[in-house]
C-alpha cells in the first residue's frame, strides 16, 4: 500500500509538471501537432492516397489559423511552405474536388499574408504542357461558371460579373472567360460591343 | 517523395501529441527518437524524462495491481492459478 501510494504521489507531481510545460507552450504545441498533420497529408498526396476528407476536416478545424496573432512570423511563413506544396500537388489532380480544395489553399494563403501562390501545372514529373495549362484554365472557368450561374442566373449578368473580376483581380483566367463569353454571345447574335471595348481598355491597362 | 518535415521532427510532434493524450509510454518512445535533434534543448529534456518516468510508473502500477490482484484471490481460494504463479514469479524477477 506504502509502494502505491508514492507511486500516486509521483505520477500526480509528474503530470503537473507535464501539464504545466504543456500549458505554457500551448499554442506552439498546437501550431507543431496541425503542421505534422498538413505533413502526412502532403506525404498521402504523394503517394497517390486519397486525401479530401482528411484535409477537409484539417481546414475546417484550423480554420482561425491565418488570422491567429498567436502565430509569429517564422510560423507563417512555414506554413506558407506547407501551403505552396499542397497547392501545387493539389492542383495537379485535375479532378473538381481537388481544385476546390487547392482554392481554399490559396485563399488561407492569402489571409495568412504569405503571398499569393503561384499554379504550376506538372504532368508525372515533368514540367506542364501547354495543353495541361489549358485544361486546367477550363476546369477553373468551368468551376466560376457554376458558381457565377447560380447566383445570377443570366449570361450578360456573369459577363459583367467576370470582367468586374478581370479589372479588380490580377487573374488572366478571368480575361479568358470574358473573351470566350463575349464571342458565344456574339454567336447567338447578342450585342455585344460595349464588352468587347471593356475588354479591350482592359488589356490595354494590363 | 517524402513530406517537409524530418523524420525527427515529426517524431518530436507525435511525441507532444501522445503527451497530450496522456499516452506517456509514446510519447517516450517518439522523444527518444527525436533525442539526437532536440538533446540541447532543457524543455524537450524536461518532457522526455518526465514522460519517460510516467511510462515506468504507470508500468509499476500495473504490476502492483496485478499483484494485489494475485493476493486477494489467494486470500479468497486459497489457491494460486499459473497466471499468479507467473505474475509472481515476474515480480521476484
Amino acid at each position: 500500500m506504502i509502494k502505491t501510494e508514492t507511486i500516486n504521489r509521483l505520477e500526480d507531481r509528474l503530470a503537473h509538471l507535464i501539464g504545466g510545460v504543456l500549458a505554457k507552450k500551448e499554442s506552439q504545441i498546437d501550431f507543431l501537432i496541425g503542421l505534422n498533420q498538413l505533413d502526412d497529408i502532403l506525404i498521402s498526396l504523394h503517394e497517390g492516397q486519397p486525401v479530401i476528407d482528411d484535409l477537409t476536416r484539417f481546414l475546417s478545424r484550423y480554420r482561425a489559423w491565418p488570422e491567429d496573432g498567436n502565430l509569429d512570423s517564422s510560423q507563417r511563413k512555414r506554413l506558407g511552405v506547407f501551403l505552396n506544396s499542397l497547392n501545387q500537388e493539389l492542383v495537379n489532380r485535375h479532378d473538381t474536388d481537388h481544385f476546390k480544395l487547392a482554392e481554399e489553399i490559396r485563399e488561407w494563403a492569402q489571409r495568412l499574408g504569405t503571398g499569393s501562390l503561384k499554379l504550376i501545372f506538372k504532368s508525372s514529373g515533368e514540367q506542364a504542357s501547354l495543353a495541361d495549362r489549358f485544361y486546367s484554365l477550363l476546369r477553373r472557368e468551368s468551376e466560376e461558371m457554376n458558381i457565377l450561374l447560380t447566383e445570377r442566373g443570366h449570361l450578360l449578368t456573369c459577363l459583367d460579373d467576370i470582367l468586374n473580376s478581370a479589372e479588380s483581380k490580377n487573374d488572366r483566367m478571368y480575361q479568358h472567360l470574358a473573351a470566350s463569353l463575349i464571342y458565344f454571345l456574339k454567336l447567338e447574335g447578342y450585342k455585344t460591343d460595349p464588352y468587347i471595348k471593356r475588354l479591350s481598355r482592359l488589356k490595354e491597362d494590363k | 517523395m517524402d513530406g517537409i518535415l524530418t523524420p525527427e521532427e515529426k517524431a518530436y510532434c507525435r511525441g507532444l501529441e501522445a503527451l497530450r493524450k496522456k499516452d506517456y509510454s509514446v510519447a517516450d518512445k517518439e522523444f527518444r527518437a527525436c533525442a539526437k535533434l532536440y538533446g540541447d534543448s532543457r524543455g524537450f529534456n524536461i518532457m522526455t524524462r518526465a514522460a519517460g518516468l510516467m511510462a515506468a510508473l504507470q508500468q509499476e502500477k500495473v504490476k502492483i495491481s496485478k499483484l494485489e490482484n494475485h493476493i486477494r484471490e489467494t486470500a479468497e481460494n486459497g489457491e494460486e492459478t499459473i497466471v499468479c504463479r507467473q505474475i509472481s514469479e515476474e515480480s521476484a524477477g
